[in-house]
């Protein structure tokens, strides 16, 4: 289960992924945003 | 050999050396760009980033900056007594939070200790809308220009041969055509006679020598008289820059001695 | 797209001079080759650098692409 941000209403919505298909059961959006981790990132500066 | 400053600023010089070969100078000029030491950012860890930029751009903008940097406090990571851990003798932190709307600035970036504050505030790094954040750390260390070039510590660097321009003002019939065609504006005609009104300015494009039909004027280089010309980022002085390029190249010919 | 730190070429840096710039050229209406003068922006890879960074200038405000590809997100 992963927590995806519906573009449409702005709320979290967790989504199977076993289950065929996305819908936002808040308002049928069908466009997602992943959201980001909240694992620091470590990067090199070049 | 014998050094002048033609003109100097903080960041910009230009420097005549005399009784000097290209060879000589071409070494300082390699050694300014790859080998002289300066801080940049080489380790970034990106808490929270919602910006519209990508974590590695805003890592990649944030190496870019100048960082003030002291060599006599610092020594290179690889060469501290740390073994390359980073600590206070090769590492400089610094920290950045920012909450939109904004822009965050190079000025935004927070140093462990005022005297690594970056001096130029004013570079945008990423704008921020309402609800976007930034939040980072990131570590600075030593390196030179060979590794990266945010390393390297002047930019525009070139020199040429001191310009010499000959007159022959018997062939001269003063028909202008030299004054209209040089692209630095080098000559002028005074008292009806060709003059060189400012020598340091001709590039050696031997224009003049080519539009004139009676072979008048000669340009050559002086071989023995060069002229450099460069800038610095902001980490180091103009100054600096200079001393510190002519201790490295001195420790090296140093080295070369006593291997042969 | 926001102003790059560095000029492409020659590296010298050129973040902090482009607010200025924008300033003076587009809401104050200067000459751009003046106000390149002054910024002491001496070679051509730098002026282009900045003269075709692109702007989109609405009264007295002037934005950058970055600001309008942000509204979409």
């Amino acid at each position: 289960m992963i927590s995806y941000k519906c573009a449409k209403c702005g709320k979290n919505v967790d989504i199977d992924s076993e289950r065929m298909g996305m819908k936002c059961p808040h308002c049928g959006g069908k466009i997602f945003y992943k959201e980001r981790g909240t694992i620091a990132k470590k990067l090199k500066a070049r | 050999m014998k050094i002048t400053f033609l003109e100097l600023e903080d960041n910009y010089a230009k420097v005549l050396f005399e009784n000097t070969t290209p060879y000589f100078v071409n070494a300082i000029r390699r050694t300014l760009i790859s080998d002289v030491p300066k801080l940049a950012i080489e380790n970034v860890t990106i808490y929270d980033n919602t910006s519209a930029l990508f974590d590695e751009i805003i890592a990649h903008r944030l190496g870019m900056i100048p960082l003030p940097t002291h060599l006599d406090l610092l020594v290179f990571r690889e060469e501290c007594s740390c073994n390359g851990k980073g600590c206070p003798n090769c590492t400089v932190h610094y920290t950045l939070s920012k909450e939109g709307s904004c822009t965050v600035y190079s000025g935004d970036l927070r140093p462990e200790d005022a005297m690594w504050a970056v001096k130029d505030k004013n570079i945008p790094i990423v704008k921020l809308l309402k609800d976007q954040r930034l939040i980072l750390e990131a570590e600075a260390q030593l390196g030179t220009g060979k590794q990266h070039a945010k390393w390297q510590a002047v930019c525009g660097i070139g020199y040429k041969y001191y310009p010499v321009i000959e007159i022959d003002s018997e062939k001269c019939n003063l028909c202008n055509e030299c004054v209209e065609i040089c692209p630095r504006k080098v000559l002028e005609i005074k008292k009806k006679k060709l003059d060189v009104k400012n020598v340091e300015e001709c590039i050696l494009c031997k224009s003049c020598e080519e539009v004139c039909k009676r072979d008048a004027i000669k340009v050559k280089g002086d071989e023995n008289r060069i002229i450099m010309q460069y800038e610095t980022d902001g980490s180091l002085s103009a100054k600096e820059v200079l001393m510190e390029a002519l201790k490295i190249l001195h420790k090296k010919y140093d080295e070369l001695e006593k291997k042969l | 797209m926001i102003i790059p730190v560095r000029c492409f070429t020659c590296g010298k840096v050129l973040g902090s001079l482009f607010e200025e710039y924008k300033k003076r050229v587009y809401i104050e209406g200067e000459n751009p080759k003046k106000v390149l003068d002054d910024l002491k922006i001496r070679r051509y890879c730098c002026r282009r650098t900045i003269i075709s960074h692109p702007v989109f200038v609405k009264g007295k405000e002037v934005k950058e692409p970055i600001d309008e590809a942000a509204q979409y997100e």
